[in-house]
């Protein structure tokens, strides 16, 4: 019961950051300079961004709670099991972020999460 | 006619900064990083906090605590790494094509459970990796930024 608990926080985080983080980076622009002066600047440019700032908050908890699941499940379990989130990210971008998501993602997505539910069986 | 359309389209795709069809340079290599990571600190985390008990509190301390452990945090640094990837990639991808196309790390992740850390990995799991797999080569064919996108 606890694992299914975990589970189903780590999925709504992820979700909620996934798509504050893609808010943000679509007011940011394109990243193109990975070098170590590069990602400084990013840095200090997130660091200004609300979206990037809420999805941070987002990913912290549920990297705390997948901590907390990795402690009493397996990793081949854990990740797979949090992976439930694409139908509800998808759904979320389709509404929030305007994506033009178009049929082959669904279905993508879709045969993504019966194969996660399947590497989520104990 | 209709491949005029086709065409017109694709100039006009190329005219607003779309990627073109199909993944491959920046976005597959910011992708594939993205995998590898994933699947790395992961396993590095499981490492550190399978051999330290459950950890089931709300106090900030217990989990900091396992900070010290080595494992936990190169897998931290691995997956902050991976973080700055990812952002890297939905600035040139849209999110319904980022994450199902780097769910390729869950394909990793039962290898390195079961040759790494020698946790057992059943048919059935076997079968979601094939599954995975096949979802991944159909998001991948999609084009990975399509115009419309945002808040």
């Amino acid at each position: 019961m606890t694992r299914w608990l975990l589970v189903g926080f780590v999925i709504l985080c992820n979700a909620w950051a996934d798509l504050m983080d893609t808010a943000g980076m679509r007011r940011y622009g394109k990243v193109d300079d990975l070098r170590p002066g590069g990602v400084a600047r990013l840095a200090r440019a997130l660091s200004r961004n609300r979206f990037i700032l809420i999805g941070l908050v987002a990913n912290a908890l549920g990297f705390f709670a997948l901590m907390s699941l990795l402690s009493v499940a397996n990793v081949s379990f854990a990740v797979p099991a949090t992976a439930g989130s694409f139908v509800l990210e998808t759904g979320l971008a389709k509404i929030f972020l305007r994506e033009d998501v178009h049929w082959q993602r669904w279905l993508g997505a879709t045969v993504i999460a019966c194969g996660v539910a399947l590497l989520a069986l104990p | 006619m209709r491949s005029f359309t086709h065409w017109n389209e694709n100039c006009r795709l190329s005219r607003v900064g779309i990627s073109g069809r199909r993944f491959g340079g920046r976005v597959g290599l910011l992708a594939l990083g993205v995998i590898l990571t994933g699947a790395a600190g992961n396993a590095l985390l499981r490492l550190g906090v399978g051999s330290a008990g459950p950890i089931l509190t709300l106090s900030p301390m217990a989990y900091i605590r396992e900070f010290a452990r080595w494992s936990v945090l190169t897998g931290v640094i691995v997956l902050i790494a991976g973080y700055i990837l990812q952002l890297s990639l939905l600035s040139w991808a849209d999110l319904t094509f980022a994450v199902p196309v780097t769910s390729a790390s869950y394909v990793l992740i039962p290898l390195v459970g079961a040759l790494g850390l020698h946790e057992h990995v059943s048919l059935a799991h076997w079968m979601g990796v094939l599954l995975i797999l096949c979802g991944v080569i159909v998001v991948g064919r999609t084009r990975p930024l399509t115009p419309g996108s945002g808040l």
